[in-house]
């Protein structure tokens, strides 16, 4: 186990990480705010379940997107003014391939997000998602259908 | 979509972090450090008050088997007279054993006897009797054996314990205890409160021969033993019912025979052995038909008191052989003692100056 002073170094040093997951699946800039800080609280709490140190930047990861996926489907029962607000201030594109993201399921969206755009590679995304590598293999083959059937159709209709 | 088009389109979700946001992670991890920190903190304090708080138990739980597990002569807990206090505490074993000690006759030597005492209690016991034969209970003399586990005697006799014939006359059950009375035939009976010297000793054996009418030619039978604290010389006379203890020690030698009807009393003086005063404390004598004491002020002598009920003892002269047998100083003692008192006469001695029979003086009682 970490001891302390490497345990917050390391959780610094994923802060930026942390946000850009944060913003590939939150919208709103208070929900990630809120993810950022729950992800660390919970980090902290549960430090005794880090086992090794290579596994930290898995670990970590798979904390904020639970805490993401958690927010979303809060999110979901409620409409928030915010959202509206960002999607006004948001450029097409950049809405259109959230829409297109949120419109996957979570479970292809997060190993999209993560290989995509952190880099991650099969194995850490299975670690993160705790299923084999063949299984993040295909969630991705599926995300990227949908989203290239999407996309085109998007394409065809400007 | 190509794949660079879809990774492209992911970073430009994504932006720098906020001042705010980035403030609110640190704060976020800095106090969940302090909470970890908190927690171990509590965490160590609640680990030590569980152990003290196990410890303190184990303790007492320990104590109380200990005081449980005695099976104190087959006396059960709940047939107990007293149910507002342990019967098997060692305040209330005290508290049994002196009321059967004071319930003793005074001229009755008793032993009193445990079964299945627990050592502990027995070295309680030992001690706190101990401490009471120096304060408040002369009378009772605890053999050397008390301190067996399973079998514990105490012996009680007021007075002197005196040396003779000890006959069983009573063997009773009290209070869970067994309580034997031994009525007693003394022979005679040793003790005093002076100091003698080795060099003394053969202006003493003069003095006895002078008052046993002990020809030289009579041989004297020496029989050692070791007291509590100094060694005690029995000397037995062959063909004779004489008998003289000279016990040595920081305080020493008074000297009686059953048969010598005019006992002795010698003390040494810086100027040889002589007749001895009663000036300190623990002179006694005890004969079977007689009985002498003096007490510890001088005041209370009567020089030539011999009216009923007193009696006398007349002034001896003595002679110092290695002095070219020199008279030696004497002094008249005419210690009284009402004949209407009770024959509790040494109630002021300490036993560790009293004579410790042994098997091998013939008609004594050794206990255990």
């Amino acid at each position: 186990m970490l001891d302390e002073r490497m345990f917050t170094r390391k959780l610094l040093e994923s802060e930026q990480m942390l946000y850009r997951i944060a913003c590939a699946f939150l919208r709103s800039e208070a929900d990630r705010q809120d993810a950022m800080q729950e992800s660390a609280l919970k980090a902290w709490k549960n430090r005794d379940g880090l086992r090794e140190e290579r596994f930290f930047k898995t670990w970590i990861t798979r904390i904020m997107v639970n805490e993401c996926k958690q927010l979303l489907r809060k999110n979901k029962k409620t409409i928030i003014a915010d959202n509206i607000l960002d999607q006004q201030i948001q450029s097409h594109t950049e809405l259109d391939v959230r829409l297109m993201l949120e419109s996957l399921p979570e479970k292809q969206r997060v190993p999209l997000i993560l290989h995509y755009l952190e880099g991650f590679s099969l194995q850490e995304i299975s670690q993160v998602q705790k299923v084999s590598i063949g299984i993040v293999k295909y969630r991705m083959y599926q995300a990227r259908k949908a989203l290239r059937v999407e996309w085109d159709g998007k394409e065809e209709l400007k | 979509m190509t794949e660079k088009e879809l990774r492209d389109n992911l970073n430009n979700l994504t932006s720098q972090i906020p001042d705010e946001t980035h403030r609110s992670f640190l704060m976020a991890v800095s106090s969940g450090k302090e909470n970890v920190i908190m927690k171990k903190k509590l965490s160590v304090g609640l680990v030590f008050a569980i152990l003290i708080s196990l410890v303190t138990i184990a303790f007492a739980a320990t104590e109380l088997a200990q005081t449980f597990s005695v099976n104190w002569s087959g006396e059960k807990q709940e047939g107990s007279d007293l149910p507002e206090e342990d019967p098997l505490t060692m305040t209330h074993l005290i508290r049994r054993m002196t009321s059967i000690l004071y319930s003793v006759p005074e001229d009755v030597f008793a032993i009193i006897e445990g079964d299945d005492l627990p050592s502990r209690q027995t070295r309680g016991i030992t001690r706190t009797l101990a401490s009471l034969d120096e304060v408040q209970h002369p009378g009772i003399r605890l053999p050397k054996n008390i301190a067996k586990e399973k079998n514990f005697q105490v012996e009680l006799s007021f007075g002197c314990l005196p040396e003779g014939e000890y006959k069983l006359i009573s063997e009773e059950s009290r209070d869970g205890f067994t309580l034997k009375q031994y009525s007693v035939e003394p022979d005679f009976l040793v003790c005093t409160g002076y100091n003698i010297s080795y060099s003394d000793e053969e202006n003493i054996w003069h003095s006895i021969r002078s008052q046993l009418s002990i020809t030289q030619n009579q041989e004297f039978q020496f029989d050692q033993m070791d007291g509590e604290d100094h060694m005690v010389e029995t000397v037995q006379i062959p063909g004779m019912d004489h008998a003289v203890f000279i016990s040595r020690g920081i305080n020493t030698t008074l000297i009686a025979t059953r048969t010598l009807e005019q006992p002795v009393i010698l003390k040494s003086t810086p100027g040889g052995v002589e007749e001895a005063t009663t000036t300190y404390p623990y002179e006694c004598l005890h004969l079977k038909n007689a009985s002498v004491s003096s007490h510890k002020n001088e005041q209370s002598h009567h020089p030539g008191a011999s009216a009923p009920g007193f009696f006398h003892i007349p002034p001896i002269r003595l002679t110092d052989n290695r002095q070219g047998s020199q008279p030696i100083s004497t002094n008249k003692v005419t210690p009284t003692i009402p004949a209407t008192e009770p024959t509790r006469y040494c109630e002021q001695l300490v036993f560790s100056e009293l004579f410790i029979p042994t098997k091998n003086t013939p008609g004594k009682y050794t206990p255990g």
